[in-house]
């Protein structure tokens, strides 16, 4: 009997490894990691991005699938839930990259998250003394400047933060035909993605202006009161407001605005306000607020995603992480059709890294919408953003980059 | 801050504003107290009273559409319920072990509650926050320079109402009379005739009933309900009891509205980022001078 454990044990690892070996090329299948938050305070983002990726995956798969090495095979996507978490990101990384031996990790939303699980990779190319992981990872979000430098190895699709805010501060400039007088910012200080963009987008753009803020509040993400901050801002009289804030504070310092008979000219957020909760919550109150958006949901170049997204839901509006994902996922089938791979368990590491050579060599690749997309060299696409605002309780094209001014 | 001519105004101002929202601190408090007043155990599954009232109040009076107090009396039932079975699963079976035992049970309670309360809650709703019904929202009283809201006047009240029903109970009622023997001893209190464990359920229920009043004012003041909240409660619940005294009913009282008044008069006076860096330190400082807290007397005074 003593022998028999360690013959079990082994028969064990040796089944194991067959079975993890045969979810390659041999099985028509490519494995593609996900991590986002599909539970918690994170899950108004994660949920919708992770149904655009399945949708895309559907259709993809339906569609025969990807071509590697002369033949069709199914994507197989591996799933997993951070909760928003960095600890739990981290652990999920850990499990994607070495047990399900993933070719790419998607993911995940929150910025916190990210440089989190983007700090176990390799901090240098070709460096044989960094130890860190060798696993392409592209999130469809995490939007806080600077996260994707963290390694070689990361990227982002959702565009450069900076260059929205700027784009959008010279939109409003331009709408109010003179300069503000009073400008007010609010910072969601226990949120990196506030903070940085605040710190780094939104103070850059006024610097460049010239502009001081007036005033200047900070709340916290899941704050209830918000009376004291307001009676701030209604003091500074604000023309322009700037709210580097998620939905939930900016639905509860909008009521408490609308309380208090706060009426800025001009009311701008970045894409933490791109949820139907800041209408479902915030009613009237929230009427007026212009935010960036990489995908606006009622544009007919999404209408066919908008429709299946809504079947899948329930949801009238669908938010522009839906698109992300399903960008993202499109973006990855080109990426791993033309980067040479094999897929085959022994050729993992060769294979992950031609990912990564040809994700960051991606040139004016044509998106669903048509955009064209290229890669950055800090590992962030550039692209072209829509701006979008609340009116008449609903989510109105404000400026398109074509179209103009269309609901100043 | 500025010293500017509404310094003082707004000074006052968020003093009341902050005793306002401490009223529900102290119900959520009052749980927490009530059960250490009378166990000596950390009820650490109480903030789950408060979540469920809130849930029950986001179904009963978001998507049923009652009226406001029968969706608040479902509220309060369901809190009773979650109180009754933290009372069967964490305390009788394992009330002759250490009092850690029970006190770790409703650890476990609380963790695995909050994340069943998550995943019903997710298979209702797509999203993380549900608008929770508050007609009163937009109206407010002026007086001169001061506003006060009226959803806050309204919880206040209820807070009161709340709050005196509990102190008829337990100084007019039998109940209250072994309520306060339990307090003594609970030996003390078997010899003298008292159903000691039924009293001990009833506490519980009243734990619950003043959690979920909790959960349903906090929904209805933010305006959102959402499934995390317990842990919020727990925190705050907990922090209140210890700063106005341990098992205090006056202490947790005074602790929830010192609570609401000092958060928001730091972030005034301040920085609100540092506000519970500040509540927090001042809980250390009064611990340091008086490790009773504000209220905490000897154990038969502790209801």
């Amino acid at each position: 009997m003593r022998y028999l454990r360690p013959v079990v044990v082994a028969l064990t690892m040796i089944i194991s490894a067959a079975v993890s070996a045969v979810a390659f090329q041999m099985d028509e299948t490519v494995k593609i990691g996900s991590t986002e938050p599909l539970t918690g305070p994170g899950a108004v983002y994660g949920q919708p991005t992770i149904i655009g990726k399945m949708i895309a995956i559907q259709e993809i798969n339906n569609a025969g699938g990807i071509l590697i090495d002369g033949k069709r095979v199914k994507i197989d996507l591996v799933s997993e839930d951070d909760q928003a978490k960095p600890d739990q990101g981290v652990t999920i990384f850990r499990k994607l990259e070495s047990t399900d031996k993933v070719l790419v990790i998607t993911g995940t939303i929150y910025s916190r998250v990210s440089e989190t699980m983007w700090g176990l990779l390799q901090k240098k190319l070709d460096d044989q003394s960094d130890a860190g992981l060798q696993v392409p990872a592209m999130s469809f979000l995490s939007m806080k400047p600077g996260v994707s430098s963290i390694s070689p190895w990361a990227f982002r699709n959702a565009g450069v933060e900076c260059d929205q805010h700027e784009e959008l501060i010279q939109l409003v400039q331009d709408a109010n035909g003179a300069e503000f007088k009073n400008i007010v910012g609010a910072l969601e200080s226990n949120e990196a993605h506030s903070a940085g963009a605040w710190r780094v987008c939104y103070q850059g753009s006024l610097k460049k202006r010239n502009w001081d803020t007036k005033e200047y509040v900070e709340w916290f993400e899941q704050d209830t009161d918000f009376s004291v901050q307001v009676r701030r801002i209604r003091r500074a009289k604000p023309d322009l407001f700037i709210l580097s804030s998620h939905y939930q504070a900016n639905v509860g310092a909008m009521l408490e605005m609308a309380r208090q008979g706060v009426e800025p000219k001009y009311m701008i957020s970045h894409i933490g306000a791109d949820a139907v909760e800041m209408i479902d919550l915030g009613g009237e109150a929230v009427e007026g607020i212009v935010f960036p958006s990489t995908a606006f949901f009622a544009d007919p170049s999404v209408q066919t995603l908008r429709d299946e997204y809504t079947k899948r839901t329930g949801e009238w509006y669908m938010p522009a992480f839906t698109y992300l994902g399903y960008e993202g996922m499109y973006l990855m089938k080109w990426v791993i059709e033309n980067a040479g791979i094999r897929n085959t368990p022994e050729t993992l590491a060769e294979d992950r890294r031609k990912v990564r050579d040809t994700l960051a060599g991606l040139t004016e690749w044509v998106n669903p919408m048509g955009l064209e997309l290229t890669m950055g060299p800090t590992g962030d696409i550039s692209r072209e953003y829509v701006y979008v605002t609340i009116k008449d309780g609903t989510f109105k094209l404000w400026w398109h980059p074509e179209k103009g001014y269309l609901n100043p | 801050m500025q010293f500017d001519e509404y310094f003082f105004i707004d000074l006052v101002q968020t003093g009341i504003d902050g005793a306002m929202l401490g009223s529900v601190y102290a119900l959520m408090a009052i749980g927490f107290a009530l059960i250490w007043g009378l166990l000596g155990i950390l009820n650490l599954a109480h903030g789950q009273t408060v979540a469920f009232g809130m849930f029950a109040g986001l179904i009963t009076a978001g998507q049923l559409k009652l009226p406001i107090p029968i969706s608040f009396a479902c509220a309060v039932i369901t809190g009773v319920l979650v109180a009754l079975i933290i009372e069967r699963i964490c305390y009788r079976p394992i009330r002759r072990a250490h009092e850690l035992v029970p006190m770790i049970a409703t650890l476990g309670f609380w963790i695995a509650t909050e994340e069943i309360l998550q995943k019903i809650y997710f298979h209702f709703y797509f999203k993380d926050f549900m608008p929770f019904p508050n007609p009163f929202t937009m109206i407010r009283f002026e007086f001169g320079e001061f506003v006060v809201r009226f959803d806050y006047v309204v919880t206040m009240t209820v807070a009161v109402l709340l709050v005196g029903g509990l102190y008829f109970v337990i100084y007019r009622t039998r109940l209250g009379m072994a309520l306060r023997m339990v307090a003594a001893g609970h030996d003390i209190a078997h010899l003298m005739g008292v159903n000691v464990l039924a009293t001990l359920r009833s506490a519980f229920m009243i734990a619950g009933a003043f959690g979920a009043a909790a959960g349903y004012l906090l929904g209805y003041v933010a305006n959102v309900a959402n499934p995390y909240v317990g842990s919020l409660a727990t925190v705050k619940g907990l922090f209140t009891m210890i700063l106005g005294g341990a098992g205090s009913i006056p202490g947790a009282i005074v602790g929830g509205m010192v609570l609401g008044f000092t958060e928001l008069e730091s972030a005034f006076l301040i920085s609100f980022a540092y506000r519970d860096a500040i509540a927090m330190g001042l809980l250390f400082l009064l611990l340091v001078f008086r490790p009773q807290g504000l209220f905490g007397t000897r154990v038969e005074d502790k209801i």
